[in-house]
């Protein structure tokens, strides 16, 4: 609770972001009521991405372990889905897909957090292959099909389901980034073996964070998955829902929870338009303006606005913001 | 510090554009957007009215004073990625014949406005990505509602968009997928409906074919996708009721990564009469160069989906073609002796792509210069067949709603009620908006002489069969 009070209304600032937050997420619920039928769908992907790539850098962002088991987690969400879709109301299918990703995350954290580096890396990307083709197995074997079918929900439903995703999920990493656990994070990104020397237990505390980070991107997996209406393994564990939201969370700043959602605005928005507007060079131009922002902003978009408010404050004397 | 993150977000970077390349985002050659021939007369040419449907007319009553300059036409199809082969080759063509010649004879006909109106064709490439196909289906549905809604490229696509085009009421064709689960699929969303053949009508075929001839066992490689699963799933259990033999089976990755000799190895030492390859042409065409190069020649010699293209033979035997395909079976069938239909729409369509010359583009999307035209002999009957009906419900009962598009529940009514004169059927009639197997021209065919006859066991048969297989070509 004091955690609570700190995080929202220990200062000027926390409060203005407190209400800031709460606005937006009003204004967000209403929304869907001024644009074409087609908005909520829209933002309904922008908001999935937004929480994939903010649940990614609350893991991997503190603490230096790139993860690219997204597409597990958002898979799992999607098959479960599938599977009790047809007989649960949506927000209970998502509480268990959030469940089941959960236990995913902790069960593989539990086996390969003490693996660091690249082969943790490694690992992650291998779990959605493995998934994607041990799911395949058991339906060829067990009901000689692939893929199921998906009871399709009306688009704003669906929004409203991953708002409230987005929006639980928000407030509650902001207090943890200001909790000991949050410190215990920066600890092990900063330093492993000195956070263990301090007293962290970080095989633990990396396991929590990455089932708590794998949690909503299931929940927004079994939201998405009414909209395509048919889910297979190839669908569900692709693995592009692996690499987007590092993209987006780089694109947009990874040293603050506002810079993934920024990149993921950002980042989804120009796809959606530059797939639609110039098909034919889509990838030429989406390329080249996500290698230039990396290159001329390497703290991304948030972080270059943040810089310039800082310097503003400091009359332009004051040294640059800490690195990403 | 610094320069670490910058270096992991590079190779993050490249590797991202790598796996939108493989999976098929990438912009590959050629655009996705099919700019429509120019409206030449805006819709202002006077047309006769077509013939007359061979059943109940749809009541549309008169709007000949409506302003209507173009027919909206849309689809996401697959211009990029795995599914763009069958795009280019198999449903692309009949798409762009049917509008190409339609624009160029002033438009297509609305019954209630009394006048050719043409129609104004755009394209979205969805990259054989299937969360962007409904996304951007979802858009064109809302944002642009067209008064032609085209389907999408592949089964898997087919059911993700059907409830989404029922749910906008929307009226729509599709000959781009099959699958036994879309029956059940179509009662759910009866503004949808399907004309090609799969398993429901073609594994019976085959298998009334084996119990002919005497085939006692079989081999099978099948894909791991909804294909293989579904034709396999059906067809084991009914060659195993007539006494068939399974000798053996195994599956074959759709993303790769398969021996094409192990598998003709295990085929082979199996013994089995029969060797089924339900795969797509890229396992297809590996698999039977290794059946080639080992001698493997079984009595009976089946693949799947491709066997059918007029390309297979050039693949596996370059020059030679379609002569080294002698003795070997595919799915579905029909030649230029199943009909005059069939055989006028088949001269028609290759005069008219050699003649457009762009048939088949390379990969940089210029013509290829040999301006050979493919054929499928399963599936262009029913691609095209697909256009016609379009045609015959817009031309008998087209009607604009008050907002100006083409009302599509009188579509959907006069569709259930009324016979099509097509290619596939000049009396084809939906049966719970599917066909049932009298609509075909056949179900399985065999190569002979360079032809695909078919043989089904019945008299759309077009020539006796050759069994046991003769040998592969020496080279």
């Amino acid at each position: 609770m004091e955690l609570l009070k700190r995080s929202f209304f220990g200062g000027k600032a926390a409060k203005i972001q407190f209400f800031a937050i709460i606005i937006a997420i009003v204004v967000l619920f209403f929304v869907p009521n001024f644009g074409s039928a087609y908005l909520p769908l829209f933002l309904a992907w922008v908001i999935t991405y937004a929480v994939m790539s903010l649940a990614w850098t609350l893991f991997s962002g503190k603490t230096g372990y790139v993860s690219l088991a997204s597409a597990a987690f958002y898979g799992t969400g999607m098959y479960v889905q599938a599977a009790l879709g047809s007989n649960l109301p949506i927000v209970v299918s998502m509480i268990i897909a959030a469940a089941a990703s959960f236990g995913v995350a902790f069960g593989i954290g539990l086996v390969t957090l003490r693996l660091r580096g690249v082969y943790f890396t490694i690992f992650t990307f291998g779990l959605s292959l493995f998934l994607n083709k041990f799911i395949h197995w058991y339906e060829v074997k067990f009901f000689h099909t692939k893929g199921h079918m998906v009871l399709a929900y009306d688009n704003l439903t669906v929004y409203y389901c991953v708002l409230v995703v987005f929006a639980i999920f928000l407030l509650v990493v902001i207090p943890m980034n200001k909790s000991r656990f949050g410190l215990a994070l920066d600890c092990i990104g900063q330093n492993e073996d000195s956070a263990q020397h301090v007293g962290v237990n970080t095989t633990m505390t990396k396991v929590l964070a990455f089932a708590v980070s794998a949690a909503p991107v299931g929940a927004v997996g079994a939201a998405m998955a009414t909209t395509i209406g048919y889910v297979d393994p190839d669908i569900a564990f692709k693995l592009l829902a692996s690499f987007m939201p590092v993209l987006m969370a780089i694109f947009g700043g990874t040293h603050s929870v506002y810079g993934p959602i920024v990149g993921a605005i950002v980042f989804y928005s120009l796809q959606d338009y530059l797939l639609r507007e110039l098909p034919g060079a889509y990838m030429i131009i989406f390329g080249c303006v996500m290698v230039a922002v990396i290159l001329l902003m390497p703290k991304g978009i948030f972080g270059v606005i943040d810089t310039i408010i800082a310097r503003r404050k400091r009359g332009f004397d004051g040294e640059v913001i800490g690195d990403v | 510090m610094n320069l670490k993150k910058k270096s992991l977000a590079l190779i993050l970077a490249l590797a991202t554009v790598l796996v939108f390349a493989l999976s098929g985002c990438g912009g590959g050659g050629g655009s996705s957007t099919d700019t429509p021939a120019a409206p030449a007369d805006n819709g202002s040419a006077t047309a006769e009215a077509p013939p007359a449907a061979s059943g109940e007319l749809v009541e549309t009553g008169s709007q000949s004073d409506a302003t209507k300059d173009a027919l909206i036409v849309r689809g996401v199809r697959s211009s990029t990625g795995t599914n763009a082969i069958f795009e280019q080759t198999a449903f692309g063509p009949q798409y762009k014949m049917w509008i190409d010649e339609l624009n160029a004879d002033g438009g297509l006909y609305v019954k209630s406005l009394d006048r050719k109106v043409p129609l104004d064709l755009k394209v979205y490439d969805d990259g054989s990505d299937l969360a962007k196909t409904t996304q951007l289906f979802e858009q064109i549905c809302v944002d642009e509602k067209p008064d032609i809604l085209l389907p999408p490229v592949s089964t898997e696509a087919l059911f993700a968009c059907t409830p989404i085009a029922q749910k906008y009421g929307y009226y729509m064709i599709a000959g781009e997928g099959g699958a036994k689960e879309l029956e059940q699929y179509l009662d759910q969303n009866p503004n949808i409906f399907s004309v090609l053949g799969y398993s429901e009508t073609q594994v019976p075929a085959f298998v009334k074919f084996a119990e002919e001839v005497g085939i006692t066992s079989v081999y099978c490689a099948y894909i791991d996708a909804l294909h293989g699963t579904e034709y396999w799933g059906a067809t084991k259990p009914a060659l195993e009721e007539i006494g068939i033999e399974i000798k053996g089976e195994q599956s074959v990755p759709l993303t790769g990564g398969f021996d094409g000799d192990a598998i003709i190895n295990a085929a082979k030492q199996s013994g089995a009469d029969a060797f089924l390859v339900y795969t797509y042409p890229d396992q297809g065409i590996p698999i039977a160069l290794s059946a080639i190069k080992l001698g493997y020649n079984p009595d009976l010699y089946l693949m799947g989906p491709g066997g059918s293209y007029d390309f297979i033979g050039g693949a596996l035997f370059g020059a030679l073609g379609n002569a080294g395909m002698e003795g070997v079976f595919g799915w579905g069938g029909w030649n230029e002796k199943s009909s005059d239909r069939a055989k006028e729409y088949s001269e028609h369509f290759r005069n008219y792509w050699i003649e457009k010359g762009d048939f088949w583009l390379n990969a940089d999307g210029s013509p290829n210069p040999d301006g050979t035209v493919f054929q499928d002999w399963w599936g262009h009957a029913s691609y095209y067949s697909v256009c016609e009906i379009y045609q015959q419900a817009i031309e008998n009962a087209g009607s604009l709603t008050d907002d100006g598009q083409l009302d599509q529940e009188l579509l959907v009514q006069y569709t259930k009620e009324n016979e099509f004169d097509t290619v596939l059927n000049e009396h084809l009639r939906f049966t719970n908006n599917i066909l049932t197997d009298e609509m075909y021209l056949g179900n399985i065919g065999q190569w002979q002489n360079g032809i695909f006859e078919v043989m089904d066991v019945d008299d759309r048969r077009t020539a006796d069969p050759i069994y046991p297989k003769p040998a592969w070509p020496s080279n």
